[in-house]
């Protein structure tokens, strides 16, 4: 009884001082990122002015004022990539989005900076977007389940996502 | 006849020295009960007398609240433009740019825009400071960034061992060799009265009055011992209800 009772205190003692799983930082290094979203060479960096309607339909979409003028993008062919900031909850998130032929190939988190939400980096949360289109009222033509005590995070990936395939049709459609 | 009338004189001496204590911490907390209940009266109207909005950038206050500005940690400027970097929030020309970095390296004034260098990445502005772009060097570089320079309307970049040259929408970095070409951004203080003013801009408009109030409130004014201040008072306001209702009783039970 003694040694079930020892084990248990050992058990419990584990959890309250074991480490989260996961946490905050940099998963993902920018040309990392690239390389694995472009394995047949990486291309050019390629910047996009945001103005007019395009600036309004991105703002329109994340809810706030986008900051910056410009942004980067790398492009080959039908495939694009995206890393772009939104703030989930007070920090920004770094968000990789790659859209092949208008719907999305990947979604990776290369940093997140807050200290929870960041259940948002794991595959079981990003493959949902694979294969997403924008639908009606450049909203994901799919459901995108959340994650509890995740969800301004969850929030800010979507919304990115959203503003991604908004920017890749925009340079697919300038050729 | 002395047994008998010694636990009377003990009850009765215990009894003054209740209505006593009753009465000098009533007396005590007299300051706190007006403070708490002006402070909460105010708190409850706070959006009709739009304490959200008002602000307070008295020195002292700002002082109290750990909002003393830094010394500028490096400032460089470059036709017309200077950026400075407070703590770890970059200026430049005077304004507040949002932008966070460890260190400032350098600027270069490129016609329509303005680049600001850190360790390992860049932040471009236009010409009249509203932000462009922060690009991200730290997977292109070989080492942190030592200098900043301008080729014609060409941003030029220096490290330890290597010098890149920007193409003329600052997009893409690419190695450069002809360094004796640049003109070098140097690091120069700014004077008194603009440091005086980047450290109003540091500050930005204060605190709000909402703010001061619950921070009053809660004591968190005064520090870590504000708090604890705030729960004596009010453990003290629980006990003196208590011994209210007990003298009231004892009252009562003489009537």
């Amino acid at each position: 009884m003694r040694q079930h009772l020892a084990v248990f205190l050992i058990f419990v003692a584990g959890l309250a001082f074991a480490g989260p799983a996961g946490e905050a930082g940099r998963y993902l290094e920018t040309d990392e990122y690239l390389n694995a979203a472009f394995p047949s060479g990486v291309p050019a960096a390629q910047v996009l002015w945001l103005k007019g309607d395009l600036r309004a339909d991105v703002e329109r979409l994340l809810g706030h004022r986008f900051n910056g003028l410009r942004v980067r993008y790398w492009r080959d062919g039908t495939r694009s990539a995206w890393i772009l900031d939104e703030i989930g909850k007070e920090l920004p998130i770094t968000i990789g989005i790659a859209v092949s032929g208008g719907a999305i190939a990947s979604v990776d988190i290369l940093e997140f900076r807050e200290s929870r939400g960041w259940e948002v980096r794991y595959p079981f949360f990003t493959d949902q977007f694979v294969n997403a289109r924008l639908g009606p009222n450049d909203t994901l033509d799919r459901r995108i389940d959340g994650i509890t005590g995740a969800t301004m995070s969850v929030d800010a990936v979507t919304r990115v996502a959203q503003v991604a395939l908004l920017l890749h049709e925009h340079v697919a459609n300038a050729d | 006849m002395n047994t008998s009338q010694t636990p009377t004189n003990g009850k009765s001496r215990g009894r003054r020295w209740f209505r006593r204590g009753h009465r000098w911490a009533g007396l005590s907390l007299v300051v706190f009960v007006v403070y708490l209940s002006v402070s909460g009266i105010a708190l409850n109207h706070s959006g009709d007398l739009e304490l959200e909005r008002r602000y307070l950038d008295w020195p002292w206050l700002l002082d109290a609240y750990g909002l003393e500005a830094p010394t500028p940690s490096a400032s460089f400027a470059d036709t017309g433009h200077r950026a400075t970097l407070l703590g770890e929030r970059l200026f430049l020309d005077g304004r507040d740019t949002g932008q966070r970095e460890a260190a400032l390296n350098g600027i270069a004034a490129l016609g329509p825009l303005v680049l600001v260098a850190g360790e390992q990445s860049v932040s471009l502005f236009t010409d009249d400071g509203e932000f462009v772009e922060a690009i991200d060097l730290g997977s292109r570089l070989t080492g942190p960034i030592e200098r900043v320079g301008r080729s014609g309307d060409r941003a030029v970049l220096q490290t330890a061992s290597e010098t890149l040259q920007s193409d003329a929408d600052v997009a893409l970095f690419e190695p450069w060799d002809r360094v004796s070409a640049a003109h070098w951004s140097v690091a120069t203080l700014p004077d008194e009265a603009e440091i005086a003013a980047l450290k109003s801009a540091w500050r930005g408009r204060g605190v709000t009055v909402e703010r001061l109030l619950l921070d009053l409130h809660s004591g968190r004014i005064f520090s870590a011992a504000g708090p604890l201040l705030m729960d004596l008072v009010a453990v003290l306001l629980i006990l003196l209800s208590v011994s209210g209702i007990i003298l009231s009783r004892v009252r009562n039970r003489r009537k």
